[in-house]
């Protein structure tokens, strides 16, 4: 038996004064009555010898000395436990999409992700008065939820407020996060034993007495099947090996409850994307320009799978591209369609097979176009006319070119800025492009140039080089550039005697620097020119992190960009984020650009500059309620509707407008899930991180005596108020 | 109806039961009775025996041998039927008061002991004058004392020194069977015992035994049984041991409101018992308490009690 609140046990000295008052009522007053004939009526005693009066005193005694005892007992909260010390729980409930999946022998009416909360929800109502408890949700971003607590009602409740996500989780860094809060709880633990804390006894590395005990109960699909050689993102990772320094603590064990079947059928979508065709980049104004859209699916069940293929543009059948087979465990790419789409509109692909045990990865939306070109100011101390063809053949760009004379110019703003075979004093703010630039503002001190370089590799996977062939190109002369490893630079494109292109991504802006002029190399004559001034432009101007195609995986971190502040009141300018879901969070808005992590739902998110309230201010000339629904915080404006609905009256409102209001500045971001680690369902048996696999909890037994001790207190009262009041004895 | 620790007697209280005011009391209540009841000159009570008064009783039919000057001729000239005439039988009678004067007698303000002293002086007052012979028994758990019968209004000042003399015995407990046996045995023709107690025998069914000796020597028995407040409604409270102060037997009690009421219904039952009993036998119960004003005690609580006839 152990005790929550040992200083209860001071209440045991109770027993001094019940013991002194009760010498002090032995002594009673005498009274000398006449006749003490009707008192032995009364009482229906006869007259007691001494020694039964004693010993009914003694009696009496001894019941008032075991109802303080019980109350000093109860006090102090007894309880009883089959476990040797209290427990540190840990439950990582993993959030992933695949944790959507249905549970076939659950009917289809539960999800991993509900069995995973049931089964905490026991953990939880399983722990013992002297255990504590935390809940870590093993979503894209691993996060406490409910920190170490014995407070078993805030841990339910924050069970209750949980829920799945629509993205790739990161169990492994769940894991590790579980396992620094035992490491961190053992050294409070440690902290409080010097300090003289009560209990419990902090862990003793070499002691026999029963220290605290950690358990990381881990609730999970196991993040899909591993494929061999893929260790990056096994759980195993977060384990660090036992003779590390941030080993394991002591006492810990990891149980791991799978959840789910091995083999589940599931067709998911696994790319899709529209791209505009070159053939309709030609500038200018337009309403609709032609697309083709590329789709991919890939079977992860056990058996050939049908897939019934459907694609929607602003919630309205677009095209049916019918049954799909998709051989087990097989990808299949769909036929390229080229489509004349409205810009600005949405995109949606849907499937649908039978018995698909994930909704998640079965629709996928992309955006059509965009309905800003991207602004580029273009300062040229050179004639150099292959990058002024390269620009002006860029359908999305608006490009101002001028002379180092009329540099800065008197307004305007621009996403990139290039100079070419010139510097300013300073560079600007904002993204910067460097073409064999010259002037103090240059980041690098250039002493002498490199005759005829040879390009010796490129990063083929950056998105600057992207499409890029570089292999044969032949450079004149460039800048010979000393890159320093601290550096925010990195190497993009390497020749044998120094850099040729590198790039930088600060946290205020990107940089890409040419070591070369156009003019003195033929690769202005490959075809790779063009792709490269306009990767270059897409990736400086940042529209490459939220997507030319403003395309996401769910998870990711969203940077969205809104042009226009509605500072005017005087206060801080908000945006608001109108979710999938059609709920709305709503944010600071520091300078133009803002990062937004909660993208963790499938859909298309909008951003929207301005506070719900200010958006209420556009409702001036009907209809444009759908505004001020969808502004609402929290709210899920037109039920289904969402943020599409929420597209579909914006649309309608500025129609309506004809011009005469502007539309409210916002931005729009489809997110997908896209994850084949997510829509393999084959739950993985072991996590390889010596954990033990349990099919359920195993039940705990405490028992708290409490309310038992009152009750047998509460019992000897009215033992000794039926024997002495009522009048047994 | 406790003292503490403490039953002795208060000063003063003993010393001049009998003076001026209370004698001019007796006076007063004599003259009342006087008007009450016409008296005879052989006795003022009828005695149970057809005897040979003036006062005419009842008839009976002729027998051999009756008198014939009491055939009533009248009656045989309407009827034709001898009929003998009866005659009322008065003679003095026997008038036996007993005192208790056992330890709980001397409880209570006046004391149920001063009390009864009172009370056994007026009626022996009363009877002196009213020609009854009247003999005073004092008594605890056996005869402790006696006034030998006196008669004629004269003798009230022999029997006011006797009462006055009487102090409580503190060692003496109340056995009220043994001393009405006694007293019913030394009897030489039965009279009217008159008991004046507080009836607290140890002693289960003591009282009905004492009063079955004294009926079966055809005593008219009048029981007046004298409590004090406290009694009736005790005021005491809290964790106590009472002592008898006849037995010294301790009781152990913790007094509360709830004890306090069956104590009062114990109690009362306990009258009931007594009053009950008496009715049964014929016999008058009296109950008083020492709070009482003595001459509405006489004139009120006698009278209903069919104690004066």
């Amino acid at each position: 038996m152990r005790f929550q609140f040992l200083p209860g046990l001071w209440l045991f000295l109770t027993l001094l004064p019940i013991i002194v008052l009760f010498i002090l009522r032995l002594r009673r007053r005498s009274l000398v009555v006449p006749s003490v004939t009707i008192w032995n009526r009364v009482l229906k005693r006869r007259p007691q010898s001494a020694l039964w009066r004693r010993l009914k005193q003694l009696i009496s005694l001894l019941l008032h000395l075991a109802v303080a005892s019980l109350l000093a007992l109860a006090l102090a909260r007894p309880f009883l436990s089959d476990r040797l010390a209290p427990q540190r729980i840990v439950v990582v409930i993993d959030a992933s999409a695949s944790m959507t999946a249905l549970l076939p022998q659950q009917g289809g009416d539960q999800t991993r992700f509900t069995r995973a909360l049931e089964l905490a929800r026991s953990i939880v109502a399983d722990i013992g008065p002297e255990d504590h408890a935390m809940i870590v949700r093993a979503g894209p971003r691993p996060s406490v939820v409910a920190a170490m607590t014995d407070d078993r009602a805030s841990l339910l409740n924050a069970l209750e407020d949980l829920s799945a996500s629509e993205a790739q989780g990161n169990l492994p860094a769940a894991l590790s996060l579980a396992l620094a809060a035992c490491r961190t709880e053992t050294t409070l633990l440690s902290l409080e034993a010097k300090q003289g804390a009560s209990s419990p006894p902090a862990p003793e590395p070499d002691g026999d007495t029963p220290a605290v005990e950690f358990e990381v109960f881990v609730l999970s699909d196991g993040d899909g099947r591993q494929e061999p050689g893929d260790s990056s993102h096994s759980a195993a990772a977060a384990a660090p090996p036992a003779d590390a320094p941030d080993a394991l603590p002591k006492n810990t064990r990891i149980f791991y409850i799978p959840l789910g079947e091995a083999e589940e059928p599931n067709v998911a979508i696994t790319a899709f994307r529209a791209r505009r065709l070159p053939s309709s980049a030609n500038g200018g104004a337009r309403l609709s320009a032609d697309f083709e859209v590329l789709v991919r699916l890939r079977n992860f069940g056990p058996d050939l799978a049908r897939a019934q293929v459907e694609l929607h543009l602003d919630g309205e059948l677009l095209d049916d591209l019918g049954e799909v087979e998709v051989p087990a465990g097989q990808e299949v790419s769909l036929p390229l369609r080229a489509l004349s789409l409205r810009e600005g509109g949405v995109l949606k692909l849907a499937i649908a097979s039978d018995g698909d045990a994930l909704p998640t990865d079965d629709v996928a939306f992309a955006l059509i176009g965009r309905l800003e070109p991207t602004r580029v100011l273009l300062v040229q101390a050179v004639q150099d006319v292959f990058l002024r063809n390269a620009l002006a053949h860029d359908g999305e760009l608006a490009v101002e070119a001028i002379s180092p004379e009329h540099y800065p110019p008197s307004s305007g703003r621009w996403d990139v800025t290039i100079f070419e075979g010139w510097l300013p004093p300073k560079l600007p703010e904002g993204n910067v492009i460097l073409v064999a630039p010259r002037g103090q503002a240059n980041p690098f001190s250039i002493d002498e140039e490199i005759e005829g370089p040879v390009v010796k590799d490129w990063n083929r996977d950056h998105p600057v080089l992207s499409y890029v062939v570089l292999e044969g190109a032949a450079f004149l002369s460039a800048q010979r550039i000393e890159v320093l490893p601290s550096g925010s630079w990195s190497v993009l494109a390497d020749a044998w005697r120094g850099p040729l292109i590198l790039a930088s991504d600060e946290p205020s802006r990107r940089l890409v620097y040419f070591g070369f002029a156009f003019t003195d190399t033929d690769l202005v004559l490959r075809p790779s020119f063009p792709v490269l001034i306009s990767n270059a432009i897409q990736w400086a101007s940042e529209r490459e992190l939220s997507g030319r195609h403003e395309q996401l995986r769910t998870g990711a971190v969203a940077r969205f960009t809104l042009t226009e502040s509605t500072g005017d009141s005087g206060l801080s300018p908000l945006a608001s984020v109108i979710r999938p879901d059609g709920s709305v969070d709503t944010l600071p808005l520091h300078g133009e650009a803002f990062s937004y992590p909660h993208t963790e739902r499938v859909g298309v998110y909008v951003a929207v500059a301005g506070s719900p309230a200010v958006l209420e201010q556009w409702e001036g000339s009907p209809p444009a309620t759908p505004l001020t629904t969808a502004a609402q915080p929290g709210r899920r404006p037109g039920g289904a509707g969402g943020s599409l609905g929420f597209l579909r009256s914006l649309a309608e409102w500025t129609r309506q407008q004809a011009g005469a209001k502007p539309p409210p500045p916002h931005h729009l971001l489809a997110t997908n899930l896209l994850s084949a680690q997510e829509s393999d369902l084959g739950t993985r048996p072991t996590l390889g991180v010596g954990e033990t696999v349990l099919d359920n909890p195993e039940p705990r037994f405490h028992r708290e005596l409490r309310l038992d001790l009152l009750w047998a207190a509460l019992a000897l009262l009215a033992l000794e108020w039926l024997l002495y009041t009522i009048g047994v004895f | 109806m406790a003292q503490p620790d403490a039953a002795m007697p208060r000063e003063g209280e003993t010393s001049t039961p009998f003076d001026s005011d209370f004698l001019k009391k007796l006076e007063y209540l004599y003259i009342i009775s006087k008007k009450l009841y016409r008296q005879k000159l052989k006795g003022e009570r009828r005695a149970m025996q057809h005897g040979s008064s003036v006062e005419f009783r009842d008839y009976r039919d002729y027998s051999r041998g009756d008198d014939f000057r009491y055939i009533d001729w009248n009656i045989f000239r309407r009827l034709e039927r001898l009929l003998v005439k009866l005659f009322e039988e008065e003679h003095e009678h026997d008038v036996t008061i007993l005192v208790d004067v056992s330890r709980s007698m001397h409880f209570g303000s006046p004391t149920k002991l001063l009390y009864a002293k009172q009370v056994a002086a007026a009626l022996a007052y009363i009877s002196l004058a009213n020609h009854d012979r009247v003999g005073i028994v004092r008594f605890t758990d056996q005869l402790t004392g006696q006034l030998p019968k006196v008669r004629g209004k004269g003798q009230i000042w022999n029997v006011f020194e006797f009462l006055e003399r009487q102090e409580p015995d503190l060692s003496g407990c109340t056995a009220l069977a043994e001393v009405c046996r006694e007293v019913a045995m030394r009897a030489r023709r039965p009279g009217i015992a008159i008991l004046l107690s507080d009836l607290m025998d140890a002693q289960p069914g003591a009282f009905e035994e004492a009063v079955k000796h004294l009926t079966y020597r055809r005593f008219e028995v009048y029981v007046i049984h004298i409590v004090e407040p406290s009694e009736q409604e005790p005021t005491i409270k809290g964790d106590l041991n009472l002592v008898d102060s006849e037995t010294r037997e301790v009781r152990e009690v913790s007094i509360d409101s709830q004890l306090l009421l069956r104590y009062r219904e114990a109690w009362k039952t306990f009258c009931q018992e007594l009053e009950s009993f008496c009715r049964s036998r014929g016999l008058i119960y009296l109950q008083t308490d020492t709070s009482h004003i003595f001459d509405e005690l006489i004139l009120r609580v006698f009278r209903q009690g069919g104690f004066l006839e």
